[in-house]
Parts: C-alpha cells; structure tokens; sequence
C-alpha cells in the first residue's frame, strides 16, 4: 500500500483519455459520398496502422496519466534480491516528559538528565535525511522549532536549557501536537518516541474523554505513526511531599495566632520516620517538628504564628529533602487583616444612635472593659434598616441582617451585588420579619440569596435544642469537640421553619435542631456565601446569646463569611490570579513578577463596584507577586502545581496495556532494548515516485514525438 | 422547364465556336485522323424522297420509284459522315455529388449538351444514352440540326438514379450499337476497373472509338476532409462509414491515383481518348482545352 494510498482514486483519471476520444469519435460530421470505393480501400489498407497508432498514442497517455497520479501516491517497494536495502528516511517526533516528577534526582543525575541523555541518542542514531522535532509535554504540549528539520543541532541546542516544569505532562496534548509535526513533513516512515519515567499522572490512561481528541486523529491518520515509550529512571521512587499547608481560619488577622495545618504525604514503600518539618512565615523565627509517615499514607503537623500587622504574606513548610526536592516544600500566601469591617443592619424600629450595643454587635466587636486597648479583628458598625449605606466589598467584608421586617428593592439590589462580588450576609430574621417579604424578594423561588424559604415563626412550650454533629464545616468545626461550645445546650423557644429546596444545590444545612428543623443554613451566591439562622439574637427566641461559645461562633461564623472578599491567593497550575481595588485607586497598571523574578505588567479594569486586574500566565508554578506602585501594596500569589506529581507510581500493567492498545505503542525499558528494536533493523523500503516521474517524463517525450512524427507523415503522405 | 441554354450559355457556346470534335481512327475507309464533313452530296444514308424539280441531278432520280409511279423522285440523303456519335451520360448516384454548386451530373450533362451540340454544327449525327445500373433513355443519333432538341429534352429529364454498372452498359450498347462510331462516355467511372476496361475493351473489339470523360469533384479528387467523419455510399443506402479522414488520406489518394493510372494507362493501350475532368474547372473552359488538345494531336 502506497504512502498516500487516497490518491489511487484519482486513478480514474487515467481513463480521461480513452474517455476523450470516445467523445470525438461521437461529434463527427456526415457527409453522403461518391468515391466509396477508394474511401474503403483506404480505410482497409490504413486501419490496422491507424488503429495501431492511436491506440499507442492513447496507451501512452493513459499511462502518463496513471503515472503522475501513482507517483502521488508514493508507492514503494520491499527488499529487491541482489539489490541493496532501501534507505527510507523517516520523520521523527521526540515528546519529551516535561511534568515534575522528571525533576527525580538519582544517583545525582535527575531523570530528566537521562531522558535528554536518551534524546541525543535518538537524535545520534537518525539518518541522513530523517526530520526530527522534540514536543515539549507539560500542561501544554509545545514543539522546540516550529516544524520537523534536518538540522538537528539547532534542535539540540534548543533543549540545552529546558528544565522540567512545575505540572503533569499531558501525553494526549502532545500526542495530538506530535501528529501535527508529522504531517509537515513527507517522510515515509513515522515514529513517535515518548521519553517518560512512566509515571501514570499525566497519562490519564483509560480516559477516553482525555484522549477523545487525540485519538480520533490518530484513528485518522493516513500514515499511521510508529509509537515508541521509552522507559528513563528507574520505576522504584521514595517520595514523601508536603501536600498542604492552610490556615484554621478563612480570615487571618492580627491580636490572635493563627493557627497552620499541614499535611504530609509518604508516596513511597518505605516508611519515613523522624522526618523533620520547619514552619516559618517570611523572615520569622523557624519552628520545626517531627513526624513519621508510614508509607502511602499522610500525617498532619499544625503551627502557631502570630500576625502583628496586616498585608500579604508567605507561610512555608519545608520537610527533609529527598529524591524530589521540588515537592519538599510549600508555600501559602496568607492575607492578614487588623480589621474586618462588619456593617449590622438593625431591623429593630426603636433603634437610634444612643441605643447601647446588644449582644449581637458585642459579639462582632468584643471589648474588654478591664483592657479598653485591646482590640479585635471583627469591626462591627450598626445601622438603622433605613439607613443601610452603599455596600461596597472594598468597604465592608460581611453584611448582618438582623430582624429586618422586610427589604426594600434597592435594599436587595445593594445586597446582591455585595455578594456575588464576594461579600458574606448573615441573615437572622427575628420579631419584625415577615416570610413573606423575605420569600419574594430575597429567596425568590431558590434564584435569590437566601439559602431556604421562610415559614411562620412558630413556638413551643418545651424548648427545642440543637443537635450536637461531628461538623465539618469551617465555621462550625470547632465545636466538633464540645469542650470548645456544647451545642446541645442551645435552646430555642421559637424559631422559624427553613424549608431547604432540594432544586438548589448550592443550599446546604450546617447545623439542625432536634427536631430536625435546620437552625443554620448556607448559600453560596455569586463569589460570596450567605448563612441564615432560624432564630435571631433575641432572648425570647433562643438563649444562645447567653452561652458561652456564642461570641466565637458569631467569630467562626464572621471570618468565614468574610473569607470571600478578596480572590484567591493560592491557585492550581495555569489559573489566572487577579487583585481588586476600589474604585477610587490610583494604580490602574500594575507589575507583576513570575516566580523566575521576570516583570510584566497588567492594567486594572473597572467590574462592579470595584477594579480588577488579572494576569493569565500562570504555566509556572511557584510565587507570584503583584505590585501597586502608587500605593506601594504588594501581594503574593501562589500557584500550585498538582499534588498527584508528587505520586511517583508508573504506569500499572492495565493502563500499559490501554496505551499499547490504543496507541499502538511499544515500551521500551531502556535506550538499549529500542535501539536493537527499531535503529538496528534497516527497514528496506524503496520509494518509487521519484522513479515514477523520470518515467513519466520519458513517456511524455515518446508522446510528443510519436504524435509529431505521425502527423508529420500524415502530411507527408497527403 | 430547361432549354439547352441552361447547358450552354452564350459565353460557352462562343468559346466552342470554333471547336469541331474530329474523329481519331478510320470509319469506314476515310482518312485516318482526319474527318471532314461533306456539305454535299457524299451521302451514304438515304433520307427522304422529293419530287423532281428542274436542276437536280439526274443521277439522284429514283428510277424504281419511276417505275412504280411514273414520276420523277429525287432521292434525299442525310447529309452522312463517317462519324455516328453516341453520348452515354452516367447518372448513377454517385453522379450526384457535389462540393460546390455544380454537380457532376449538371457538369455531365453541360458536356453533353456542348459535345452534342459541335457534332450537330459539323453535321455529324450525335445520340445519347442515359443510364445507370441500365439504359434510362435512348436517342438514336440523327444529323440533323433539330436533333439537338431532342437531345437537350432528354439530358434534362436525366435524373439521378441508381447504382453504377459501367460494365453491363458498355457491352449492351457495344452489342446495339451496329455501326461503327465515336463512343463518348461522360461518366465518374466509379466501378469496378476489370469490368470498365472489359467494356471498353468490347466497344474497341466492335472498332468503335471511344473518348472518355471522367468526371470528378475537386473533394474526389484531393480528399481534404478532417475530424471525424461518417461516409454515406450516395449508391448503397445504410452503407456507412466512419473515419478520420486525414488519417486515410494519403491511403485514399494512392488507392485514387492508382486508379487513374491505371484507366489512362489501358485507354492509352485501347488507343482510348481520356480526359479527367475537374468540376471546379468550367466545363467549357476544360472542353475547349481538351479539344484543341486532341485536334493539335490528330
């Protein structure tokens, strides 16, 4: 089968001729003649010469014809006895493994070393005349030139100074890459060498949506390439990785130490004991600790610190180094706050600015009268529910609605924008609300904010406690262990009903009574989160103002909500990391520095209330920072790269067996198996169309003169 | 209806005017090569009997009729020669071809008309047969000037007809025809060259003399014809033939002059007048040069 085998259906072309002349011989014209006799005898004496003529001058347009297309076609032949082998060049494309776990030092020399190592052989063993280009397998799949040459050291010098990057490598990206620089070239023969440490993360072997696309082109193919793994390193890796470093709280200030979480990882066989783990948050004195991990399971190790002013920082966790240096460590870019700005709106009528502070807002901005310069982080302000200001995320972090008969629509307009750009809003109805309003205008049928549709208020004569959970969630974990807050022990004399619809999925119940009523609810709306409360701060409701934990659970409650404000700071591989200003900000240009140190810049756009700048470049992983120059503030960033690079596992025997099938890939445990697989048997293949042309060139020129010398002699004869 | 002029215009009558058809071979003991025409007396046929009138000669006197009637008969006689023309105009279908306005047949028959027309001004007798695969029609041959009219009456009610067969015509007449004369034959002689040359051949045996005039289209000729083409036989329907005739015609002009060659060479060896006649040149033109042609050689 030729190398183009489609183009033997313009074959058909080749009848053009024959097809030509038929049509000839039908347009001719009549004429009734006299001198038959001669007309017969002449036809007699010609027809066996003429009928030779034209079917050679036919014959041989036929064949230039079918030449021209075969040779298009790219025929080519097998070993010929007595003949020696056939020199086919080949078109090669190098996916080289660029995912982190290539960073896997050995012996002192890193995989990645020996899969550049196993390149240069590739590239040592091509012939003469055989293209080459190496794609790059990150999270992106990006070829070293532009298209396959023969000058292979303008390749090699290209990789001189790739390193591995930060992520997984997508095979299936790069293989669809590799098959477009196949097809740039016209080589016969193809191969694909994918040089890995066969780590299964970056496969994704099994996935057929993976490698829908990827596969189909292959499928495709009208040469199907010959797909070779070549195994670099060794499959036997220990590693142990930080995997996670956070803060206990969503909101980090300073008067209180935060505390960290860290977790640690044993990806290897072997267990690692007295593994030595140091905390230390920018310059600050280290704390270090001891863990064993067994092996394959995690371990956890917390730290204290505590924050003495507010801005951006980097709390990092590094472990003792191993094989894989890169995934000892971990860095976390914390927002410290000395405020968080809390708007109470009060729904009470007969609230005035000489009211003195209840227990809600005592809770939000707890004093202590014997210490009147100690502060904290919640900076509640009240207001009257008429009087409710602009809301504004750059202003305020959490909005509480307290026993506010109803909202107005601005009122709900104001709210809603507050949250979607990330604001938090407690909610706890009370004496004045009324279901009604709160139902239309801001549950609204599960489209509005309010996490569950409210029912009349209804009274018991025994009072109805809280059920006591295992909670999970941040606001509430806490109080997992009941020594930090009982909460068996609040009471609910009356509360409302909150009818949780299961259409909305983004409505969950915190914490319940137990009656099964929910007492908390939550709803993520827009960028920001919303909780609701079946009973509001009023004693006739609930004696939950009166418990102890009430002022830390109005706190958890608080940071959590408040948590949303700004965008992240830590993000995964490739997401974009943006920072919000005020409107009135000065820094509309900011600079931003990449982890390698290189400065861009990116402006800021006005969305909302607020401007937002966002830079998109994030294919390193590693410490960002953004600058504001005007007003000297700088945050970090940090992107992460996926935790499953730290798991070092190959390839196991079910997904080898999916990429062979799939693929059609051979593996190859070392250089030396594929160089006596593949370089050392010479393929005898012998292209035919360059043989193809200089024939039909020939039969072109018999053509040419046949015809002349026949029309010459026709002349000559007449 | 068509009077001799629509053969003979003025123009061509004036270029023949001078032109007289003279016999090549011996009839009946003249001169060989040379005829003239007795204007008187020399009268071998016996035409008509009138009384006599004071003056006439007494040795043309009917002495029989005298006996039976008792009154003086003057014998006259056609005024005779040695030459009895007969005139065979082919009008097979082939005849009919023409490439330009002028068909064979109108060329034949022009020819006739002129050739019937100088024998009748020398006083020679002329007849014409008209035929194809048989005779069509027969005008014996008379001397006198009204002859012609007959004569032009017949040549137009000539039509095309069928199939040729030269062969069956010549040895029919060669048996007819009695006494010896000049055979003209206006024809294509598109036949079968053994059997033509066998008639020929048949009319020398019965010591006529034959003069020939074969007739041809310019297409017939030279064969100019390109591309493809389908022959129609104009003498056999549904036989048809397709070709490129530039690939076949240098066959078909060999095969033509062979031909040609061949009918002169035997007509020369038969002592056959022959002359091939192109219809692109005017008929009158042509006769006029053959003419003088054969009289300078006689």
């Amino acid at each position: 089968m030729p190398l183009n085998p489609l183009f033997l259906l313009w074959l058909g072309l080749a009848g053009a001729p024959v097809i030509i002349h038929l049509l000839n011989r039908r347009r001719y014209r009549v004429i009734n003649w006299s001198a038959m006799q001669f007309l017969e005898e002449s036809v007699a004496k010609s027809s066996r010469r003429l009928r030779i003529e034209q079917l050679l001058i036919l014959l041989l347009r036929i064949l230039i014809i079918a030449f021209i297309v075969y040779a298009m076609a790219r025929p080519y032949l097998g070993a010929i006895p007595g003949l020696p082998a056939g020199r086919p060049k080949r078109n090669v494309v190098v996916i080289l493994d660029q995912s982190l776990s290539m960073r896997y030092d050995e012996h002192r020399i890193s995989t990645f070393a020996r899969a550049r190592e196993a390149v240069a052989n590739i590239i040592d063993a091509l012939q003469e005349g055989d293209s080459l280009n190496v794609v790059l397998a990150g999270a992106e799949a990006r070829p070293v030139v532009p298209e396959p040459m023969v000058d292979y050291e303008r390749i090699t010098s290209a990789l001189r100074d790739i390193e591995p990057g930060g992520g997984e490598a997508n095979f299936a990206l790069a293989m669809e890459e590799a098959l477009t620089q196949l097809n740039k070239s016209f080589n016969p023969l193809r191969e694909v060498y994918i040089v890995t440490d066969r780590q299964a993360s970056g496969w994704h072997a099994e996935s057929e949506g993976h490698w829908f696309a990827a596969l189909t082109r292959l499928q495709g193919a009208k040469a199907k390439p010959e797909v070779y793994v070549l195994h670099v390193g060794t499959d036997r890796k220990e590693n142990a990785a930080v995997v996670a470093l956070t803060p206990a709280h969503d909101s980090v200030g300073i008067y209180r130490e935060t505390r960290f979480d860290v977790r640690i990882t044993n990806f290897g066989e072997e267990k690692r004991e007295g593994l030595n783990v140091s905390f230390s948050v920018e310059d600050s004195e280290e704390q270090v600790a001891q863990v064993n991990v067994p092996p394959g399971e995690s371990v956890s190790a917390s730290f204290r610190h505590q924050f003495t002013e507010a801005g951006s920082y980097l709390a990092r966790v590094r472990i003792d180094p191993d094989a894989l240096p890169a995934d000892d460590q971990i860095v976390t870019s914390v927002d410290v706050y000395d405020a968080i700005p809390v708007l109470v709106v009060d729904g009470s009528p007969d609230r005035t600015a000489l009211t003195p502070p209840g227990p809600l807002e005592l809770a939000l901005s707890p004093r202590d009268k014997d210490h009147p310069d100690f502060k904290t982080l919640l900076a509640a302000e009240v207001c009257r529910a008429d009087e409710m200001p602009e809301l504004s995320t750059s202003k305020y972090h959490l909005v509480v609605l307290h026993d506010l008969a109803e909202v107005t629509h601005r009122q709900v307009s104001e709210i809603e924008r507050f949250v979607d750009a990330g604001g938090g809003l407690l909610i706890l109805p009370g004496e004045q609300a009324r279901p009604r309003a709160y139902n239309s205008m801001l549950y609204r049928d599960t489209d509005g904010p309010l996490p569950a549709r409210l029912e009349h208020a209804t009274g018991t004569d025994e009072p109805i406690r809280a059920m006591a959970e295992a909670f999970t969630h941040p606001a509430l974990a806490a109080f997992r262990d009941a020594k930090n807050g009982d909460f068996t022990l609040i009471e609910a004399h009356k509360h409302f009903r909150l009818v949780h619809d299961a259409r909305d999925s983004d409505a969950r119940v915190l914490a319940r009574l137990d009656n099964g009523d929910p007492l908390f609810m939550e709803k993520r709306f827009g960028q920001g989160k919303v909780i609701v409360s079946a009973v509001p701060v009023d004693e006739e409701w609930t004696n939950l103002q009166k418990r102890s934990f009430f002022v830390p659970l109005m706190h958890y409650m608080a940071y959590y909500l408040a948590g949303s404000v700004h965008p992240p700071r830590n993000v995964p591989l490739g997401s974009p990391i943006s920072r919000f200003l005020p409107l009135d900000s000065k820094d509309r240009f900011l600079k931003v520095f990449d982890p390698e140190g290189e400065e861009h810049e990116i402006s800021a756009t006005e969305k909302g209330d607020r401007l937002v700048a966002t830079f998109s470049e994030t294919d390193r992983p590693g410490v960002y920072r953004i600058e504001e120059p005007q007003s000297g503030r700088r945050t970090y960033y940090v992107v992460r790269a996926p935790v499953e690079e730290s798991n070092l596992d190959p390839l196991n025997p079910r997904e080898k067996v999916w990429v062979e099938e799939e693929l059609g890939a051979t593996f190859a445990d070392d250089w030396e198996e594929l160089r006596s697989r593949v370089f050392a048997q010479k393929k005898d293949l012998r292209e035919l169309w360059q043989l193809m042309v200089v024939l039909t060139i020939g039969l072109v020129l018999l053509e040419t003169y046949l015809t002349g010398r026949f029309a010459k002699k026709m002349k000559a004869e007449g | 209806m068509p009077e001799i002029v629509d053969y003979l215009k003025p123009e061509s009558l004036q270029k023949l005017a001078r032109m007289e058809i003279v016999a090549r071979l011996v009839v009946e003991g003249f001169i060989s090569g040379m005829h003239r025409s007795p204007h008187r007396g020399f009268s071998v046929e016996f035409a008509e009997h009138r009384r006599y009138v004071p003056g006439d000669e007494i040795r043309h006197i009917n002495w029989k009729a005298y006996a039976r009637s008792d009154r003086y008969y003057i014998k006259q006689y056609e005024e005779e020669t040695n030459l009895r023309g007969y005139i065979l105009l082919d009008c097979s279908a082939s005849m009919s071809y023409a490439s330009g306005a002028v068909s064979k047949l109108f060329y034949g028959k022009c020819l006739a008309a002129a050739l019937s027309y100088l024998m009748l001004k020398q006083q020679d007798s002329v007849g014409l047969v008209t035929f194809d695969h048989a005779v069509r029609s027969y005008v014996p041959p008379r001397a006198v000037p009204t002859h012609l009219k007959a004569i032009a009456h017949q040549i137009d009610e000539a039509r095309i007809g069928g199939e040729t067969s030269l062969s069956n015509i010549f040895h029919n007449l060669a048996e007819r025809i009695k006494r010896r004369g000049l055979i003209i034959i206006i024809s294509d002689l598109f036949d079968n060259l053994k059997d033509i040359l066998s008639g020929l051949s048949h009319f020398r045996h019965k010591k006529h003399e034959v003069m020939i005039f074969q007739v041809l289209d310019p297409d017939e000729i030279s064969f100019p014809f390109r591309n493809w083409t389908m022959f129609n036989n104009l003498e056999k329907d549904g036989h048809q033939l397709l070709t490129e005739p530039q690939r076949v015609r240098a066959a078909y002009l060999q095969s033509f002059g062979e031909f040609t060659r061949e009918v002169r060479r035997n007509c020369r060896q038969k002592r056959i007048d022959y002359e091939q006649l192109d219809t692109a040149i005017p008929f009158d033109v042509a006769l006029a040069a053959y003419l003088a042609k054969r009289n300078g050689n006689v």
